[in-house]
């Protein structure tokens, strides 16, 4: 599993939404948090923020979207290797095959449980281990 | 009263089990899932001209638009029961419905209709995307005053109902 001293970088417009990631993480382990309501947002917080070893983030949102912000994610040298799970919902699964292409590490459908999303992460921390 | 009647025959028409199941099931997916709430549903019904509304004091609506027909869905709460489901969900206490919480009723709305507009999809509803909404207040009471009739859902949790609405807007 991963550190659960990293920073995990929450993402999503909806306050509810990061609230519940947060909670999640923190009954998983994790407590150290950094946030954002939309992909603008989240990219100054991941470079005002060294720890950050996670990043969870939605897709719909305004301004950039969890996409716009995975390709900048992608798109830059030092983090090419940063572990990047989609949270999306049910009905836009056709959005998971684009955010593989563009380099997504794993994706988790809303709603979930905080066993849900460990078990994602677990995966998603083999995958990048292997 | 003829032409209520007549209102009603049409949304019974429109609105079938085919449409009112995935968002039953969705609905009580997602409240178990992520508020960890139990709830079974009620048999829908169609609320009439000059029935008592259950008391509401926060919804979530988003538009339902499909070949089909044009209408709304709505998640309605009092504040008891929409405080309690937010506290399993987020984990904070809260005594009222504040700023803060607010934009949880859209979210639940926005998961179930994700959830519904899936299996819908395969009953030849093609909906399309929407952003859901937050009332409160005075946008409450207008809502209720303007439109009927409509489809009830009523829902039983431990610390008391909440129900979903779908309006049908029957000039389309
Ligand atoms: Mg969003």
């Amino acid at each position: 599993m991963f550190d659960f001293n990293t920073t995990v970088l929450v993402v999503d417009d909806m306050t509810t939404m990061r609230k519940i990631v947060q909670k999640a993480l923190k009954e998983i382990g994790f407590s150290n948090f950094v946030e954002a309501a939309d992909g603008q947002k989240a990219w100054e917080v991941l470079n005002e923020t060294s720890s950050v070893g996670l990043v969870i983030s939605d897709w719909n949102m305004p301004n950039a979207s969890g996409l716009d912000f995975l390709k900048r994610v992608r798109s830059d040298g030092r983090y090419k290797g940063l572990p990047f799970v989609l949270l999306t919902a049910e009905s836009e699964l056709e959005q998971v095959k684009e955010a593989v292409m563009a380099g997504v590490d794993n994706y988790i459908v809303k709603p979930f449980t905080p066993a849900m999303l460990e078990q994602k992460l677990e995966e998603t921390h083999k995958k990048k281990a292997a | 009263m003829g032409a209520e009647k007549l209102d009603e025959e049409k949304v019974a028409t429109k609105l079938d089990g085919d449409f009112l199941n995935p968002f039953i099931s969705a609905t009580k997916n997602v409240l178990q899932t992520q508020a960890n709430t139990d709830l079974s549903a009620g048999k829908p019904y169609i609320k009439r001209l000059g029935d008592v509304d259950a008391l509401t004091e926060i919804a979530g609506v988003i538009s339902l638009t499909c070949e089909q027909f044009k209408g709304s869905i709505a998640v309605c709460f009092n504040s008891e029961v929409f405080l309690n489901i937010y506290e399993n969900m987020v984990g904070e206490k809260h005594e009222e419905i504040t700023e803060d919480v607010q934009d949880a009723a859209g979210e639940i709305l926005n998961i179930i209709f994700g959830q519904a507009k899936t299996v819908l999809k395969g009953k030849n509803y093609v909906l399309e995307r929407a952003i859901p909404t937050v009332l409160v207040g005075e946008k409450l009471r207008i809502r209720y005053k303007s439109k009927i009739p409509t489809i009830v859902i009523p829902f039983e949790t431990k610390t008391g109902t909440f129900h979903i609405e779908i309006i049908v807007d029957l000039d389309n």
